[in-house]
């Protein structure tokens, strides 16, 4: 009896460890949400981020990057200013008293770069030059002189994880700037997406998409992208809008973190479902 | 098996480095090129199941701590990519089977596979197209892993990696 069940053994041991390997990698991924995990992973892609550093730092010395940052960033800050006397203009021609809207651009920018980079279709992560102690925290939006690219996860003292548009998991409150309609945006692996919309909504291909004063995590007015076409829903009822991003995510190299504080009063009703750290 | 495993993690912890920070450069809207998988391919097809399981679970781990991503999704992607590379191990067709076009094409099945499961636990949304994404994205990040392999073949063919 224990000869066979050791020749049993034997035979399978390739797929017992097959079978080990696997159930170890899915609980190891079940619990990633855990404290000890988030450390380990944490120190993880900071340790490997000095590595990835120093080979960028080596190619970016053929290029002369201070002028070209210097240029992005005051783009970026035209871009954010543009954007907000766009959204003044539609909203005077509206004839709205809006001097109480609390959307002034008084948030600095952070220059970065991306030193390295997941080629994947549903978690397009970046791991970015900055850390603590260019006073970055998690909750941060992210932004390219065309509109934004994503929000900061983590951060370690010299480096930040930033979980762009192009992840499934970020949903960014946005709304239609020119008929003022709300909803979550998401990516879907393919498209990016803006779902359930009333199907009457006043929204056409081509109305641009900009960040909503409801989101608790990025400052209002950002642009996101335009809106390339309507999609019914079965019911007929809802409609979900197709996004393209202004943002080129996959070969964005040089980026700006918002400093950006948040009410904490409307972070309290938790529109957004990315949670701060 | 302790001696098999150390040129591997030694080449590994190179392309690793090229993978974050060089591949991202060729890469077209996010569909690029896997060098993590040749290179595991390649291992599991000399050395067999086993070593390509503990490869591919071990370079796994290493690239979800290198890449901040979640940590498991990549080792259990990797380790069942590893495994089944294995199945073409056969000592008498080894070089037929890593120095010709066979191999690309090894590369190509097991690249979908990978793809496949890594963006599946990556997701964790329900909302995903999966099918879509299989079709779209995952067989054409397959087909520039598979043709990436092919220069690779042409360099290596007289050299004896390990």
């Amino acid at each position: 009896m224990f000869k066979r069940l050791t020749q049993l053994f034997f035979s399978i041991r390739e797929y017992l460890l097959l079978v080990g390997l696997l159930v170890t990698s899915l609980t190891i991924l079940s619990f990633n949400d855990s404290a000890a995990i988030k450390t380990v992973r944490t120190y993880g892609f900071g340790s490997f981020a000095l590595f990835s550093s120093a080979v960028n730092n080596i190619a970016s010395i053929f290029i002369d990057s201070d002028e070209i940052e210097r240029l992005k960033k005051i783009n970026s800050e035209l871009m954010l200013e543009v954007n907000l006397l766009r959204e003044y203009g539609l909203e005077n021609r509206e004839l709205k008293a809006l001097l109480s809207i609390k959307n002034e651009l008084n948030h600095s920018l952070i220059a970065a770069s991306v030193i390295s980079q997941i080629p994947s279709q549903v978690r397009g992560d970046f791991i970015i030059n900055v850390g603590k102690i260019d006073s970055i925290s998690a909750g941060m939006p992210v932004i390219d002189e065309k509109g934004l690219i994503g929000v900061v996860y983590e951060t370690t003292e010299n480096f930040s994880l930033v979980r762009t548009l192009k992840n499934s998991s970020l949903k960014v409150t946005g709304k239609v700037q020119k008929s003022n309609v709300h909803g979550v945006i998401t990516w879907d692996g393919t498209d990016l997406l803006m779902r359930n919309i009333p199907t009457t909504s006043d929204v056409q291909p081509g109305d641009r998409i900009v960040t909503s004063s409801f989101s608790t995590i990025v400052p209002p007015s950002i642009p996101i992208g335009v809106v390339r076409e309507k999609s019914i829903n079965i019911s007929g009822l809802l409609t979900d809008l197709v996004i393209d991003p202004f943002v080129d995510i996959s070969s964005v190299r040089v980026l700006y973190v918002v400093q950006f504080i948040e009410s904490s009063d409307v972070e309290g009703l938790e529109l957004n479902l990315i949670r701060r750290n | 098996m302790k001696d098999k495993l150390h040129p591997i993690i030694l080449i590994f912890t190179g392309l690793l480095l090229i993978q974050i920070t060089l591949v991202p450069f060729i890469t077209v809207e996010f569909v690029g090129p896997d060098l993590l998988l040749i290179l595991l391919c390649y291992y599991s097809i000399k050395y067999g199941h086993t070593y390509g399981a503990l490869a591919g679970f071990i370079m796994g781990a290493i690239f979800d701590l290198a890449s901040g991503g979640a940590l498991g999704s990549m080792m259990f992607a990797k380790t069942l990519s590893g495994f089944l590379a294995g199945y073409f191990c056969d000592e008498n067709k080894f070089k037929e089977r890593t120095f010709t076009l066979t191999f690309s094409i090894i590369i190509f099945g097991i690249a979908i596979v990978d793809s496949f499961i890594f963006t599946l636990l990556s997701s964790t949304t329900a909302n995903i197209s999966l099918i879509n994404l299989l079709f779209r994205h995952n067989i054409l990040s397959a087909l520039f892993t598979a043709a990436v392999s092919l220069p690779l073949i042409l360099i290596t063919r007289d050299k004896k990696l390990v």
